[in-house]
């Protein structure tokens, strides 16, 4: 009698052991296994640069470091210029932790806009070193490490998503006589058929101290 | 003749000399300070010049058809910097190539300069920043543990085919559940000493046969 009960608390364990194995297996292999990156909403990129700068820049000092302690971000940046067909030279897909200074502009904490590209996912590891800036808020910090060994601090003000179609190339490059940076990754769909995400994330944002 | 000819080229010297000393400084003052800002500057983006004409200044223009811009641009008077400071922003045309420009700035006062721009293009579009791994990559954490539960599953659903008890024939013609059940060469099965057969051919589980007897 003992027996038979246990093999029947052996079937109907097996049975829902291989039933809610076989839902569990087929809804985790159709779910996306890290997410589409954070979009940031409209209402983060309604804030201006407000203010007049009355502080004195800094001297022009190659970045070396960027630090985000909102998002747990902290990378080695190199400089890049333009690829030949125009576009921003990016890090490697084989290196997703580093990010990238546009070295045609100005350095973070000079007069003018300082462009930092970083990638937002890669297949070796899933999400990249811009993977969350998308979450970022006016308010945030970011930290700068310059050659100098001086460490620019900049605030957040902007958060927005643009399409490549119509990249607001003069909004994100403007020369502005506050200190400002800004972080380019990509966001919004991804067209499975190029290949690549039809949308920028811009994250704005203007300096406000630096302590060496 | 010789002499006279030396001796005049020294009297146009010693005569030239300080005219030419004083026509330095001369030029140097009229030469306006200029500076531009950022500088190297892109295509399509705001660009600001500055210069510095002298007090005796009351105005200042900028010539920007090198930059593709308008024949005369005239320039503000910076309000609160010293007097004769001019200053405008131009954006720059997103079609202006690459490379170094001179547009000339003259000062109300007589004064001309020549500001020297180098032109950097920007990226025309969006950084390719990403291959769409986690927008396209599928497969959480829960498949793996689907896939162990079934293989648990399985393993649960074995265990318990094998555990399914023998028939075990009887000798009076009938049939006994007993997975335990090991039939001992005598026909007979440990668990079971009830299985013998008795002498009679009958076993104890047969009451109809007792009872007939």
């Amino acid at each position: 009698m003992a027996d038979r009960g246990a093999r029947w608390w052996l079937a109907c364990l097996s049975a829902t052991l291989i039933a809610g194995g076989a839902v569990g297996a087929s809804v985790g292999s159709r779910q996306l296994r890290w997410g589409a990156p954070p979009t940031p909403p409209a209402w983060a990129s309604r804030d201006g640069l407000h203010g007049k700068w009355t502080g004195k820049p800094l001297a022009r000092s190659v970045p070396e470091v960027i630090s985000i302690p909102r998002i747990r971000v902290w990378a080695q940046v190199i400089p890049l210029g333009l690829n030949p067909n125009g576009t921003a030279a990016v890090p490697p897909l084989t290196k997703p932790y580093l990010a990238s200074w546009f070295d045609r502009g100005p350095t973070p904490g000079q007069h003018g806009t300082a462009v930092l590209f970083g990638h937002v996912d890669a297949r070796k590891v899933g999400p990249a070193v811009f993977y969350r800036i998308g979450t970022l808020r006016p308010g945030n910090l970011i930290y700068v490490t310059l050659r100098d060994r001086q460490v620019a601090a900049f605030r957040v003000y902007s958060v927005a998503l643009y399409p490549k179609s119509a990249f607001p190339t003069s909004t994100v490059y403007r020369y502005t006589r506050w200190p400002t940076l800004r972080l380019v990754t990509c966001g919004g769909a991804f067209d499975r058929r190029t290949h690549h995400y039809l949308s920028n994330v811009v994250v704005f944002a203007k300096f406000v101290g630096a302590r060496g | 003749m010789s002499t006279a000819a030396a001796a005049a080229c020294l009297c146009g010297a010693l005569l030239a000399g300080p005219l030419l000393a004083g026509a330095r400084p001369a030029a140097a003052v009229q030469t306006p300070r200029v500076s531009i800002t950022p500088n190297p500057s892109a295509p399509g983006t705001a660009t600001e010049f500055e210069v510095h004409c002298g007090s005796s200044a009351t105005s200042a223009t900028l010539f920007g058809t090198t930059l593709g811009l308008s024949a005369q641009i005239p320039m503000h008077a910076v309000p609160v910097a010293t007097i004769g400071d001019f200053r405008v922003t131009v954006m720059l045309p997103v079609s202006i190539a690459r490379g170094t420009y001179r547009p000339s700035i003259d000062c109300s006062n007589g004064f001309s300069g020549v500001a020297t721009l180098r032109v950097n293009p920007v990226p025309g579009q969006g950084a390719l920043t990403g291959d769409g791994t986690t927008s396209t990559q599928t497969g959480t954490p829960l498949t793996g543990f689907g896939l162990g539960a079934i293989a648990l599953g399985a393993i649960a659903g074995a265990v318990a085919m094998i555990r399914r008890p023998r028939a075990v024939l009887t000798p009076g013609g009938t049939t006994r559940r007993d997975a335990s059940a090991v039939p001992r060469p005598g026909g007979t099965s440990r668990r079971d000493a009830s299985a013998v057969p008795r002498p009679a051919g009958t076993s104890r589980q047969d009451p109809p046969a007792r009872s007939a007897r």
